[in-house]
């Protein structure tokens, strides 16, 4: 155990802990704030450490407890799976800022971390953030070696920062073996607005990756322009179900009126089930005139897919005036269809759709029931009577769903059913549920009610919101 | 990263990590909440769905439940891996362990890839023992088992992309795959080494039909459980493990706290773990 490695400024106090951490480490850390004057945020760097010892955690507690007495912060910065994990059984995870500090590492090991998959679009964030011409140096270098998920990410970052000295390179790299880093190219240029590159992107459009395709649609509507639409258009005509889907993708993030009455014509000639879907998800995205009723009428579709894309469209676009539609559609056979009628039916249910809803509910699939509670509780009608009876079913699912919907409605009887479940219902789910409920409404005498519960419940989910409720 | 990530609520979270544990043995702990965002949202946007407590419904009340979750299992267990990664436990493996197990008068060995993700792994430990004339000298039996049923289909097929193949030698391209334009296939003599199957290693039945090993390669996964899912696999790898056996671990990973049975081996390019 060597000197203790830290920075203080600006009251943040950062101290990086060695590979060899033992208990010591953590007794300097604290006697270091107690020493420096107006610490408000430490920082404990872990990137260098595999594990931590069961016995360092009693540390780690008075640590936390000083930084509770000299009203401080602490964040434990870049820790592994392992540490996590410890900490997590241990329910001290809740108990610190658990954040990512890449300003400790430097370029080569910033570089590494585009190889993790959990870390990798963090990093290019925080690269393309901190962007300067080292940064450039070090990408151009990595995108001209043999590593393709490096270069993959190399190039996304330089997009990120919009860096056009990389267009050049960008435009090469289109024709790079690796869909890697192809896939990167394609977002990077039509990210910076490489008309000159629009051609070439759009003979991606017909790739048989569909991530490619997916990325060419992106940019093609990125770069788009007068014409576009209309080029895009014929893609549809197509004979390969997947270039007309990417031309449906694009066309609907270019979302011009063009566009829109493209995507019309097309229904009319259409077969294939998957474009289809994708025609039906795109009309969604248009908020013009006539994408309602496209969607009302697709609701009874031959095709379930169809439909079900159909009623979820008509949760995007609300129901308008076809509530009554709609709402008969809540019973429909497929009960996917049932749910986003249901769900659609939020914020426009007034006195009369809630009674349809309500006589629904005992003909319906329990995912149906799901929604038609969730969206009793944003209706203007009182079902309060209604929410209270669900409070006593044998699915957690819906007495969870109740009582969310009881506090959603504003019902005074929220709060008051919340702290009878906290502490009895059978159901984890329910008792999370009532401890979220009862932390955000803080009735009164709550802190010492949450307190009390922590040692006698099971759960640790609920254990870690009681722990987290009740700030210890 | 085209799709627009959903967000998870923390009480979404929490119930979606139960349900992966109580179906795979996986923890997921606070720090991958960004995983299963990124992981799942296309296949939410594929299902209609715009939040996590509709898909957590799909897969509590759908008929097609079952399927569903095998689907979702399957996406947020997708392991990036590549050919010749951690090459170090390889080679001592072909130099060290292999010519040991032969002077000692072995005559077969058995190889455990667990899990073997898109199959890099069993494949490279395969190509080094081949190149290093092995398959002559000692019967060589590898199995590889991943609980993700995608990955093992990938895996049997033997079809790579350049991503595969992170700072690997080009002759080991050459020699050992065949290209067709974009494609790289691993060669049917190397293809024929592997058994392949699908099993979970918190599971009591993987340590059956596996039998005994000599070598187990188990790399960058038990992270992913908690403290009794590791104990429970270490302990299965102990019972499955012949004597002398060797337990080989991520560079990152460590039986401290866990075991008690192996005794660590430092070999200078990593670590491995000798049955006691």
């Amino acid at each position: 155990m060597g000197e203790l490695k830290y920075t203080f400024k600006d009251g943040r106090l950062k101290v990086v802990l060695d590979a060899d951490l033992s208990a010591a480490d953590f007794e300097k850390i604290a006697g270091l704030a107690e020493k420096l004057e107006g610490v408000d945020y430490l920082g404990i760097d872990m990137h260098n450490c595999v594990y931590i010892q069961s016995k360092m955690l009693a540390e780690l507690i008075a640590l936390k407890k000083l930084s509770m007495a000299k009203k401080f912060d602490i964040a434990l910065l870049n820790i592994n799976e392992n540490i996590s994990q410890v900490l997590e059984m241990s329910s001290l995870l809740s108990l610190f800022i658990i954040e990512d500090d890449f300003s400790a590492f430097n370029m080569d090991e910033l570089c590494e971390h585009f190889l993790d998959p959990v870390e990798a679009q963090n990093v290019c964030d925080y690269m393309a953030a901190n962007y300067d011409d080292s940064v450039r140096e070090k990408l151009e270098d990595i995108i001209r070696s043999d590593d393709p998920v490096k270069a993959e990410y190399a190039i996304l970052t330089m997009g990120r920062a919009q860096d056009f000295a990389g267009i050049d390179i960008f435009r090469k790299e289109l024709d790079n073996p690796s869909r890697n880093v192809r896939l990167a190219a394609i977002l990077a240029l039509g990210w910076l607005g490489d008309t000159e590159s629009k051609e070439r992107i759009y003979s991606f459009l017909s790739d048989k990756d569909a991530d490619i395709a997916e990325a060419a649609a992106a940019s093609v509507a990125l770069l788009s322009g007068d014409g576009d639409s209309e080029k895009l258009s014929k893609y549809l005509e197509n004979p390969d179900d997947h270039v007309r889907r990417s031309a449906v993708q694009a066309l609907s993030l270019i979302n011009d009126e063009n566009g829109f009455a493209y995507i019309k014509e097309r229904f009319g000639k259409e077969t294939a089930e998957p474009v289809r879907v994708a025609l039906t998800r795109a009309v969604s995205s248009f908020n013009m005139e006539g994408a309602r009723e496209i969607l009302i009428k697709l609701l009874d579709d031959p095709s379930i897919a169809v439909r079900e894309a159909a009623a979820s469209g008509i949760v995007r676009v609300g129901p308008k005036d076809y509530a009554d539609v709609i709402a008969a559609k809540v019973t429909d056979k497929d009960n996917w269809v049932g749910f986003f009628a249901a769900k659609a039916l939020a914020g426009i249910c007034g006195e009369e759709v809630s009674e349809k809803l309500r006589s629904a509910y005992p003909v319906v699939e329990q995912n149906v029931k799901l929604a038609i509670i969730e969206v009793l509780g944003k209706c203007r009608a009182d079902v309060s009577g209604f929410l209270m009876e669900r409070i006593g079913d044998e699915n957690e699912d819906i007495r969870k769903e109740a009582l969310n919907a009881l506090d959603v409605s504003g019902s005074p009887k929220a709060i008051e059913v919340a702290l009878k479940l906290y502490d009895k219902d059978e159901s984890w789910l329910v008792r999370y549920k009532a401890v979220e409920m009862i932390a955000a409404g803080k009735p009164a005498g709550y802190r010492e009610l949450l307190k009390k519960r922590i040692a006698s419940e099971e759960n640790r989910y609920v254990r870690e919101k009681l722990l987290g409720a009740v700030g210890e | 990263m085209l799709i627009n990530t959903v967000k998870l609520t923390d009480a979404e979270f929490v119930e979606l990590k139960d349900i992966i544990y109580k179906n795979s043995g996986i923890l997921f702990t606070e720090n991958k909440k960004y995983l299963i965002e990124n992981r799942l949202s296309k296949r939410l946007s594929e299902l209609n769905f715009t939040s996590f407590k509709d898909y957590i419904y799909y897969l509590k009340y759908d008929v097609r439940k079952r399927m569903e979750m095998d689907t979702m299992i399957n996406l947020i267990t997708i392991n990036e891996t590549y050919f010749l990664r951690e090459r170090g436990q390889m080679d001592y493996l072909v130099n060290t362990i292999i010519p040991d197990f032969i002077k000692a008068g072995k005559r077969s060995v058995k190889i455990w890839s667990v899990p073997c993700s898109t199959g890099e792994e069993p494949y490279s430990i395969a190509i080094l023992l081949m190149n290093a004339g092995l398959y002559n000298k000692i019967n060589i039996d590898i199995m590889a088992t991943d609980i993700n049923s995608d990955v093992v289909a990938i895996a049997k097929r033997g079809e790579y992309h350049s991503a595969s193949f992170r700072g690997v030698p080009s002759d080991f391209i050459s020699k050992n795959f065949r290209q067709e334009g974009q494609s790289y296939f691993i060669k049917d003599e190397i293809k024929n080494k592997i058994r392949f199957n699908t099993g979970n290693i918190t599971s009591p039945t993987v340590s059956m039909i596996a039998g005994r090993m000599d070598v187990i390669f188990c790399r960058n996964v038990l992270i992913y459980f908690d403290m009794d899912g590791k104990k429970k696999a270490v302990d299965m790898f102990h019972k499955t493990l012949n004597d002398p056996g060797y337990l080989c671990l991520g560079h990152s990973e460590t039986l401290n706290k866990l075991s008690d049975d192996f005794t660590m081996k430092n070999f200078g390019t990593g670590i491995l773990y000798m049955k006691k």
